[in-house]
């Protein structure tokens, strides 16, 4: 845009219809373009095929997960001790069948059902309360800013592994305790980075003339921080979705999870280290799928992070 | 002055800032001075130019007129009230009568929000404006600053420097204030952008009977946009005067060096006279804080702070702060 199509509107306030019909006119515009700030996103978020493979995969994995009793073609627990350790292309069974003879393909999508929420649940809350902690205490960074990072200090300075395990081996195994104990581990790392965000936003001027504007506090962080601290946690959720995927398998690994014989991605990948000699598939086959879930959540968070960015939006 | 025509009166303002020591266990080390004892006034419909090199303080005394900063000591009335005592409310009135235009067009705009929302963020705040009201203000801000309002559902990246400080105005014009405070408003921007900007502010001051407090570094600009000129250094004025006396009869020797390395910009080749570095506001030097840079510093000048008065041979309302003042 040229500086000098500028001055060019520089003109006397005329009056009269014709001004009227003007502005009638721009303002129907204006109201049509407010309305397509969604659009636009949804626009930017389509153009990143990445994101929206990893997104149209995601809903395929969950909507197997439902209804995973009329995908399955087999009983998760219904053993066939004949067909042991067969691997891939074993009649039937496509994905071969485990060290009882249960098929590996009915067992990874009802363990979708105890991994996903695993995965997704946690990091969730842990998100939503990691943000009202760290916008605390990045905008207040004396007094209950230094109180709140000093208190998470002190999780932090636990090995991640060591606290969950502590937690999980108090509070006991089962699904909720595990769920529970990730929440708490991941609230130090997540409000981190909220309130490293935090603190550069209200360094930036238009902080400053927000207060000049009279907004409140309140105001401004959730008016003016919130959208620009959003982005890098969406990056770091949806990473760590991925992540605590593989965490929540390696609790129930040690047996602090999910037990045996409920179908679980952790829980079959360690169930097949004792034959991953022999038949490698029974492990490999629930850690690729950890693998492509925890990939596609971190490029749909990438491309979430992208068109959420008027600046990245092109 | 006169006491009762000004909108804006400046009464020994002071801000230091402790340093502190790091850790749990922080002390005070050092305080930084960056304004000592500052005094002035503004009228309506008046331009006071504040002056002075990067760190002397006009920033800070800016924002401490717009209440982003505590004063130490000091008293600011804004139309006889004490800014300070001001509550919700009254806080509320101020935010309508005296509006601030910031240095960084870029820093200044939420790269998040439409320039349609950044406008209409004092608007909405106030409670006066809403739906179709709202739109029409904002609009027709737009429309005020030379602004398409076709654009108004673009984001700040979209706009170049100029455009986006057009927004900073458009913004600070919103709940029509009285008095806004310029804060370097064009020092981040090309020279020929600089003109069509001072030429927008110079419009609207004359169309809408604004005041400003125009601060500078930069003396040209300065002399073209105000009427009357504080300059400041290392936190305190060391001469106030009317532009023109300011311009033609400087008379302290810090004014007229940087008066003579202004003018050494404009005509080539010519030495400036300004030599050394601002002292450190945590070691302000005793006396006349100047005498470390001053051609005609002697003793007297280390023992006693000069005072900020008229001099015999000044014209009436130029005031300086020197021992020796330059003669006229």
């Amino acid at each position: 845009m040229a500086e000098t199509t500028v001055t060019a509107s520089q003109s006397e306030p005329s009056n009269g219809l014709v001004r009227r019909r003007e502005w009638e006119a721009r303002e129907a515009q204006a109201v049509r373009q407010a309305e397509s700030s969604l659009r636009l996103f949804w626009i930017a978020l389509q153009r990143d095929k990445l994101a929206m493979a990893s997104a149209l995969f995601l809903t395929v994995v969950v909507i197997m997960t439902i209804f995973a009793p009329v995908v399955a073609p087999y009983d998760p627990y219904e053993a066939d001790p004949a067909l042991r350790l067969q691997g891939f292309g074993t009649e039937g069974h496509i994905l071969g069948l485990d060290g009882q003879g249960r098929d590996i393909l009915s067992r990874l999508i009802y363990g979708a059902r105890v991994s996903l929420p695993i995965a997704l649940a946690p990091v969730i809350v842990a998100t939503a309360i990691s943000l009202l902690l760290g916008l605390i205490a990045g905008f207040y960074r004396r007094g209950i800013g230094e109180f709140i990072m000093r208190v998470l200090d002190v999780f932090y300075a636990f090995p991640t592994v060591m606290l969950a395990i502590a937690i999980a081996g108090i509070l006991g195994p089962g699904m909720p305790n595990v769920m529970l104990s990730i929440i708490v581990v991941l609230i130090p790392f997540i409000t981190r980075v909220v309130y490293t965000a935090t603190m550069t936003i209200a360094e930036e001027e238009f902080i400053q003339a927000a207060r000049a504007c009279g907004a409140s506090d309140l105001r401004i962080i959730l008016h003016d921080v919130l959208p620009n601290v959003l982005s890098p946690v969406i990056v770091y959720g949806t990473t760590t979705m991925g992540l605590q995927t593989v965490f929540a398998a390696g609790l129930s690994f040690l047996g602090l999870g999910v037990q045996p014989p409920i179908a679980d991605w952790g829980i079959m990948t360690a169930e097949g280290r004792s034959v991953l000699g022999i038949a490698p598939h029974v492990s490999a086959v629930p850690g690729v799928m950890l693998l492509l879930v925890a990939l596609a959540f971190n490029l749909l968070g990438d491309g979430l992070r992208d068109a959420l960015d008027p600046r990245l939006r092109q | 002055m006169s006491g009762d025509t000004s909108l804006l009166e400046v009464r020994d303002l002071a801000k230091s800032f402790p340093i502190r020591t790091g850790g749990v266990f922080s002390r005070e080390a050092a305080r930084l001075t960056a304004v000592d004892g500052v005094s002035f006034s503004i009228r309506a419909g008046e331009t006071l130019g504040l002056v002075g090199e990067s760190g002397c303080g006009k920033s800070t005394t800016g924002k401490m007129v717009m209440r982003l900063i505590d004063p130490t000591s000091g008293i600011i009335r804004y139309q006889g009230q004490d800014i300070q005592t001001l509550k919700y409310q009254e806080l509320r009135w101020l935010r309508q009568e005296v509006q601030m235009v910031f240095q960084d067009p870029y820093s200044s705009l939420n790269p998040r929000r439409t320039i349609a929302e950044i406008i209409a963020y004092p608007l909405e705040i106030s409670g006066k404006y809403r739906g179709k009201t709202l739109r029409d203000r904002v609009l027709e801000l737009l429309e005020q600053v030379g602004m398409d309002p076709n654009h108004a559902n673009r984001y700040p990246h979209q706009f170049s420097g100029g455009q986006r400080q057009r927004i900073g105005i458009a913004r600070a014009l919103a709940l029509s204030p009285k008095l806004i405070v310029l804060d370097e408003p064009v020092s981040a921007l090309d020279l020929s952008i600089q003109a069509q900007i001072i030429n927008l502010l110079q419009d609207l001051q004359r169309d809408l009977g604004l005041a400003y407090l125009f601060i500078s570094h930069d003396l040209n600009v300065v002399e073209y946009l105000s009427d009357r000129v504080a300059v400041m250094y290392l936190g305190k004025i060391v001469e106030l005067a009317n532009s023109d006396d300011l311009f033609q009869q400087p008379q302290h020797p810090y004014t007229r060096d940087l008066l003579s390395a202004a003018l050494s910009e404009r005509v080539r080749g010519e030495q400036a006279l300004l030599q050394g570095e601002i002292p450190s506001p945590i070691r302000i030097p005793s006396g006349c804080r100047f005498r470390t840079r001053c051609r005609k510093a002697v003793g007297q000048c280390t023992a006693e702070i000069p005072a900020l008065g008229e001099t015999s041979e000044t014209a009436p309302g130029h005031r300086v702060a020197c021992h020796f003042p330059e003669d006229a």
